[in-house]
């Protein structure tokens, strides 16, 4: 009896939450389906008006209100999108119009809300606002408990570029919680080379990644006058991530009088990784100095060296190219490296050419 | 009859209804709870993915590249347009392999043809891993260079085809698929974003799959997902649905995923090199991947990267300090099969390669040094996966036998005494009931979130197939299942077969019209 009891209950309540399901679908469809339409409604009301004020020159929207709340809403958030999308003045005007609606001010508010959803769009949108003064509670959320808010914080410190973020990020590499090594790299890459001095500096740091970072970036940046304090890194630092990092950078930047020291260590040093990274910059330095150690090199005893003196000779330009061709038709171990490197190449310079002639197209 | 009989058949009919509510309970508690996972797991992602974009790792020159290897047999149907799909893919840095493993109709040919193939000097990255078919060629396409076709020998196994892929790829991740799946444009994008949030621990991802029949593809991209035509098709996309927004989004949450699909999966390459590929003997080549990363991470030498450094990835050399991800996103979109006969035999091929692997790691059921994957998820897909059927089919088998026993009991005036008919209708209706409710959870989740089949006469006939699957197609799929499991206990040589392929609904932008 007791059974009969339970299983019509259970049956009874399977029965209507289905038909509560199929109800719920039928209604979010409609709902959906309506909601869509009237943002479409409202969005072709509002986007006419924010375009033309915005061409104006100088833009000019103080006037700019949408009639009712919702087209208000609709206004701002439009706002917000387009705010990643324009540059100049126009991004400007964007700017002083959320200032003045008062939108940045609860955005800095919503930083420390405690609905992570709400902290990761309030960091999202001053970062693209690129808000400077709020730069240090953006700073305060790289230890933020959420993986999002992290790295949304970074990425928004980038935006923002403000010098005096670069020691906080690079701390966040090896803080509790801590932040993964791209996007450090690329919001400290975002903040350009005024940042360069800072990173000098700290190329001097106890921690071994933050020198790692550092180097990394000065050579991303291509910053010529760190060249001294990278080639000592490269050959005398504790580190062997360092040293890689530095020897990296030191080919990045590309400065020939850099030659005799990668050659030291890609001839010489007692950790092979060193010696890989160093073979790689000689390459990536070029002209007839290197392009005779790194010929030396592609006759080493050691294989691995050996491979990719000629993997570096191909990324040299046409003085390598001649003598990885050479290595190709020869009958050594190494020709089928060779060709394998030179198809590779002949790939890569498709490619790009190929992108560089879509982008052409593109660009009106 | 006797009043001892009657008392004897009583007692039985107890036991047996008794076993039955326990296994239904605990089975509808285990889904009911992987819906609530599921349901929660959704609404955090969706209003995540509002803020937090994709547009950040395919503007970062440090995201994982990644190497798409895609096995092809005999695929001359599809092999354009999935070939097209993956070109088409956004993604800073990848390249795409097709291994033509060994195809007996106009796959190559069309390759060569469409892309103007020409033969390469391409050497394998690493031969660490051991192929069972050899290579015979390697192609590339001057016109799409990060395209790259290898031909070998046919080595009647799935596994080997991707080990060539492996072999040869350059990149830091390795996405294996099929060449009839159809990866969505940000399918890289979505399933390689945990890898960079997350690089030094994340070591495999896979995405949401769905099935690809009835749906219109222009230019190598799904411009619209609808029903296919055919009534087990339609089931199957309610079964995809279910098994991918329900059950799987529920053990990632519960991170105990043992399953990241053959048709879109993402791996690190000095993972799958440090494992030594896939395994080529077995039938479920993608959970036995998994299986042995838990097993690698868990009880092995659980690092990864001492040897093959990626350039974009840190190595990991922390032990049980990794995650497989489970990107609740649809990914790739794949063609089910349309006929019982070939339905029938990849059914059995899952059931008897689900037994298979679990049969290889049976040490790790039951066993607390591997969590929550081997004290709950294991015992789950031993008890209800592989064990499943069984119980289905006996469950029919006694309803018919009981039925019979229930006619001949009213004759003796004792109707009760071996079925209670009552019972019996309300056990068969909750089940029933219960079924459909679950397969509507699903589409009510995909109605919220990602809304892709727009017209009301496809969500009219999902409601149908939902509801439909209970009368007939729930136990011919046990009986597959049971025949798969059987095959196994036999030892029987496994076959792949061949599936009949349908090939994509391709829409024409210039004739504007269905091809």
């Amino acid at each position: 009896m007791t059974i009969d009891v339970a299983l019509t209950a259970i049956m009874l309540l399977v029965a209507s939450s289905l038909l509560l399901l199929m109800t719920a679908l039928a209604v979010v469809r409609l709902v959906r389906n309506a909601s869509e339409r009237m943002a479409g409604e409202r969005l072709r009301a509002v986007r006419p008006m924010l375009l033309r004020q915005l061409s104006e020159s100088p833009p000019n929207l103080s006037k700019l209100a949408g009639e009712s709340r919702s087209e208000h809403r609709q206004l701002t958030q439009l706002v917000w999108c387009l705010l990643t999308k324009v540059r100049g003045e126009a991004k400007i005007a964007l700017i002083d119009w959320l200032i003045l609606q008062g939108e940045v001010r609860r955005e800095c508010r919503n930083i420390t809300s405690r609905r992570r959803l709400v902290r990761v769009r309030a960091v999202k949108r001053l970062g693209d606002a690129e808000v400077r003064s709020v730069a240090r509670a953006i700073e305060s959320q790289l230890c933020d408990r959420d993986q999002y808010v992290r790295i949304v914080a970074a990425r928004s410190l980038g935006q923002i570029g403000d010098p005096a973020s670069v020691r906080p990020l690079l701390h966040a590499l090896s803080g509790q919680p801590c932040l993964p090594h791209n996007v450090i790299v690329m919001s400290l890459i975002h903040m350009g080379p005024q940042i360069a001095h800072e990173l000098i500096t700290l190329l001097q740091h106890e921690d071994a990644r933050v020198r790692s970072v550092c180097a990394e970036l000065l050579g991303l940046h291509g910053t010529a006058k760190a060249l001294q304090k990278l080639a000592f890194l490269a050959e005398r630092d504790t580190s062997t991530k360092s040293r890689v990092s530095a020897i990296g950078a030191l080919g990045r930047i590309g400065a020939p009088e850099c030659l005799p020291a990668l050659q030291r260590i890609a001839f010489a040093s007692d950790v092979k990784t060193c010696r890989f990274a160093a073979i790689r910059s000689i390459g990536l330095i070029g002209g007839p100095h290197a392009r005779e150690s790194l010929t030396a090199l592609a006759n080493n005893d050691d294989a691995e060296i050996a491979k990719l003196a000629i993997v570096a000779l191909t990324t040299m330009g046409e003085q390598g190219l001649d003598v990885a061709r050479e290595i190709a038709r020869s009958s050594s171990e190494l020709a089928a490296v060779a060709r394998d490197q030179l198809e590779r190449t002949a790939l890569s310079r498709r490619t790009f050419r190929r992108r560089t002639e879509t982008e052409m197209a593109l660009t009106p | 009859m006797s009043e001892e009989a009657i008392r004897f058949a009583l007692q039985w009919r107890f036991g047996f209804e008794a076993v039955v509510l326990v296994y239904f309970l605990a089975l509808n508690g285990i889904y009911l709870f992987l819906t609530v996972l599921a349901v929660i797991s959704f609404t955090r992602y969706f209003r995540r993915s509002d803020v937090v974009e994709n547009n950040d790792v395919f503007a970062n020159p440090f995201s994982p590249s990644v190497t798409v290897i895609v096995s092809a047999l005999n695929e001359e149907l599809c092999i354009e347009e999935t070939t097209r799909a993956l070109l088409g893919l956004h993604y800073p840095e990848f390249e795409v392999l097709i291994i033509d493993d060994g195809s007996t109709d106009t796959t190559f040919a069309l390759l060569r043809n469409t892309y103007g193939l020409v033969p390469s000097d391409r050497m394998p990255l690493s031969c660490d891993i051991s192929i069972e078919g050899p290579v015979n060629a390697v192609w590339v396409s001057p016109e799409y260079p990060q395209l790259c076709v290898i031909q070998k020998r046919n080595a009647r196994a799935r596994a080997d085809a991707l080990n060539v892929g492996i072999q040869y790829a350059r990149n830091d991740l390795i996405c294996i698929s099929d060449a009839d799946s159809l990866f969505d444009p940000d399918a890289l994008l979505r399933v390689a974003r945990p890898f960079a949030d997350d690089p030094s621990r994340v070591v495999a991802a896979g995405g949401i799959v769905r099935p690809s029949n009835g749906c219109i593809v222009e230019k190598g991209t799904l411009a619209s997902a609808q029903m296919p035509s055919g009534f087990l098709a339609k089931i199957q996309v309610i079964e995809y649905l279910r098994s991918f927004m329900i059950g799987r989004t529920g053990w990632n949450v519960l991170k105990s995923s043992l399953l990241i699909s053959g048709a879109f999966g993402i791996y690190r390459r000095d993972l799958l090199l440090e494992l030594g590929g896939f395994d080529s003997r077995s039938l479920a080549e993608d959970a036995e991947m998994i299986f042995r990363i838990h097993r690698h991470f868990r009880t092995g030498p659980g690092t990864c990267g001492a040897q093959e450094q990626l350039q974009h990835l840190p190595s990991i050399s922390t032990r049980k300090d990794y995650r497989i991800e489970f990107v609740t996103e649809p990914v790739c979109w794949t063609e089910v099969p349309v006929t019982a006969r070939v339905l029938g035999r990849q059914r059995r091929r899952w059931s008897r390669g689900l037994a298979e692997v679990l049969w290889k790691y049976k040490h790790m059921i039951g066993n607390p040094r591997y969590g929550r994957i081997g004290m709950f998820a294991l015992p789950y897909y031993v008890i209800f996966e592989l064990f499943g059927p069984i119980i289905e089919l006996l469950g029919v088998i006694t309803l018919g036998v009981f039925l019979l026993l229930w006619g001949i009991g009213s004759v003796l005036d004792h109707p009760n005494a071996f079925l209670d008919l009552q019972h019996a209708q309300l056990l068969l209706l909750v089940a029933m009931g219960y079924g459909a409710l679950l397969s509507l959870a699903a589409l009510l989740a995909e109605e919220l979130s990602f809304h892709r089949m727009q017209r009301w006469r496809d969500l009219a006939w999902s409601l149908l197939a939902a509801l439909g699957e209970n009368f007939g197609y729930r136990q011919l799929h046990s009986w597959w299942r049971l025949q798969g499991l059987i095959q196994w206990i036999e030892g029987r040589e496994a076959e792949w077969g061949i599936m009949t392929r349908v090939g994509h609904r391709i829409y024409d932008h210039q004739e504007r019209k269905l091809l």
